[in-house]
């Protein structure tokens, strides 16, 4: 479950960029990119404490390389 | 600019050495150099840039030497004490200062935390004006402009307050995850403004020859600055962005977050902070004011004050506002009281919508956040008996009342300038301290040693060389930017020589653990 969320975690981020350099070549309109980032800003913060606190955790807990 | 969620591990170790159990690796650093570095202040620092009339060259190989410098800096001067000694900046500071001067570093520090807080709730409040549609302040503006902005800025510092005072362990949790978000979010930023652009422009972007040509010729065409700024060349940006962490590196914060890393070389992980935030994120938000004096639009009253003057076509080629000197013929006609205002909740609006919105929004206060609860930190040390929750609360009001004024936020590259200068001799005498008072013949933590609790020879060195530094920027002439790197020469000769001068027998024989 916790790699599944990652995933998509990590694809939302993708997504943003991917959008803008859409924006860029013209592809997306304006209305289209402001929602794309507002959608994907949403599933960030959804998604990402799910992974990001566990992962926090387990960092303070490891011993150092 | 940093504004470090502090690292905390169950034991902090404030008062003994790392001991080798707690030592972190080199990706902790990475994350927590990445995350600091890209934070509220960059909207800030971008945009004025360019109302410092700096080119497309300057800006770009000015940051990319500056940051260099920057990194070097972390890894060669303040990781190799923090990795030997493994004691935070306080320890270090009270076994060489005495615990009186802590006392007044922390004071000024207090003071520089308080009123960077008070700069991102400013930054904050913008975000509301586009909702509510208050007049905000100006580039130029010492005093608020309405009163729509004084009741967004004490009820955006009123809730900043009271989240800091209640749930900064929340809010920091939720600023380690926001921090990723937030480094995306700069680069759509970027990538949406240089798309705009590249629309408004007409220009075509085949190459990176073309790009460039965009740089230089629209976005970054350099010239004076703006009416009431300093001119920046490559010079000043490079200074700047070496020197604009300068309290943390040269002046030695970070020692008590790299004396967990296990080898000093783990200071190159600040590249991650430097070329994410004060690179990548400060050209975006560089951007994004260029296209707000790109896109410009004005009222049809302003309009016919244009007609009028016989600046309408001008206007009309797209070339007018990137330059000073335009802008200055506005101001002469009539049109405009000052420059265009560096207002980042519009700025992102514009390019983003509410994403955008959001970015200003929780980069102001997960920024906001760690820096009242470090201000209410230092002020509680001052009064050990006070709680940390009303040191908080009364730092919270300070800083809003400060963010009513837009002097510290308009003018925020001065003050970062100001607060290295200020906190960086003590950096100076940490260094002279552990690396040259042996080969002067004389033994290193003189505070421990000598049972001081005010030690002269620091203290005097800390304030002749703010001193000298203040003399050479009010008088001198040389800009704020510049006094950095002479300042900390002055500081280390000052601390070596009074220290010679004051030199005696321990009192205190053999209290100091040996560190290296």
């Amino acid at each position: 479950m916790r790699v599944f969320v990652q995933v998509i975690s990590s694809a939302v981020l993708i997504c943003m960029v991917l959008v803008s350099a859409l924006f860029y070549k013209g592809s997306v309109s304006d209305e289209q990119l402001r929602n794309w980032l507002l959608a994907c800003t949403v599933l960030w913060f959804v998604t990402a404490p799910f992974w990001m606190e566990i992962h926090q955790r387990a960092r303070q807990e490891e011993p150092a390389d | 600019m940093s504004d470090s969620v502090p690292h905390e591990p169950v034991n902090e170790y404030e008062h003994e050495r790392v001991p080798d159990s707690a030592l972190l690796g080199l990706k902790s650093f990475v994350g927590q150099y990445a995350g600091e570095h890209v934070a509220g202040t960059e909207l800030m620092i971008g945009p004025l840039f360019v109302a410092s009339g700096v080119s497309a060259f300057d800006l770009v190989f000015g940051l990319l030497i500056g940051n260099l410098l920057a990194v070097l800096s972390w890894t060669f001067m303040t990781a190799p004490i923090a990795t030997r000694a493994r004691f935070t900046l306080y320890h270090q500071l009270e076994q060489v200062c005495g615990r009186k001067l802590v006392v007044l570093y922390d004071a000024a520090n207090g003071v520089m935390f308080t009123l960077l807080a008070g700069a991102m709730i400013t930054v904050s409040a913008t975000a509301l004006g586009v909702g509510f549609k208050f007049r905000m302040p100006g580039l130029n503006d010492l005093l608020p402009n309405s009163v729509g902005w004084v009741i967004a800025v004490l009820v955006v510092g009123a809730l900043f307050t009271l989240v800091a005072a209640y749930g900064y362990k929340a809010l920091a949790r939720f600023a380690n995850v926001a921090a990723p978000w937030m480094v995306v979010m700069f680069l759509a930023l970027g990538i949406v403004a240089l798309s705009r652009f590249k629309i408004s422009s007409g220009v075509n972007i085949a190459g990176v020859g073309d790009l460039w040509g965009l740089a230089k010729d629209v976005i970054w065409k350099g010239g004076d600055a703006f009416p009431g700024r300093v001119k920046f060349t490559f010079w000043h940006v490079m200074f700047f962005a070496w020197f604009c962490n300068m309290a943390w590196h040269v002046g030695m914060a970070d020692l008590t977050v790299l004396r967990y890393a296990r080898k000093s070389w783990y200071g190159l992980a600040s590249a991650a902070g430097m070329y994410l935030g004060h690179f990548m994120a400060w050209i975006c938000a560089a951007m994004l004011y260029a296209l707000q004096l790109y896109e410009v639009n004005l009222t049809p009253a302003e309009l016919k004050a244009l007609a009028d003057a016989g600046l309408l076509e001008s206007f009309k080629s797209h070339e007018f506002l990137l330059t000073a000197s335009k802008i200055n013929e506005l101001i002469q006609a009539g049109i405009w009281d000052g420059p265009p205002a560096v207002l980042p909740g519009p700025m992102a609006f514009h390019a983003c919508g509410v994403a955008g919105l959001l970015l200003v929004v929780i980069a102001g206060w997960t920024t906001a956040n760690p820096t009242l609860y470090r201000a209410g930190l230092a002020f509680q040390a001052i009064a050990p008996g006070s709680s940390r929750f009303r040191a908080t609360i009364c730092t919270g009001i300070v800083a809003s009342l400060t963010a009513v004024f837009p002097l510290v936020t308009m003018r925020l590259l001065d003050f970062v300038a100001l607060w290295g200068m200020i906190l960086m001799p003590m950096g100076a005498i940490i260094f002279a301290d552990f690396w040259l008072l042996r080969r002067f013949g004389m033994a290193p933590y003189r505070a421990a040693i000598y049972g001081l609790t005010w030690n002269w020879a620091a203290a005097m060195a800390w304030f002749v060389t703010v001193i000298v530094c203040t003399t050479l920027v009010l008088s001198g002439g040389v800009p704020i930017f510049f006094v950095g790197l002479p300042g900390w020469f002055i500081a280390t000769a000052l601390y070596i020589g009074l220290s010679r001068l004051g030199r005696r027998r321990p009192a205190v024989a053999g209290k100091r653990q040996k560190t290296h």
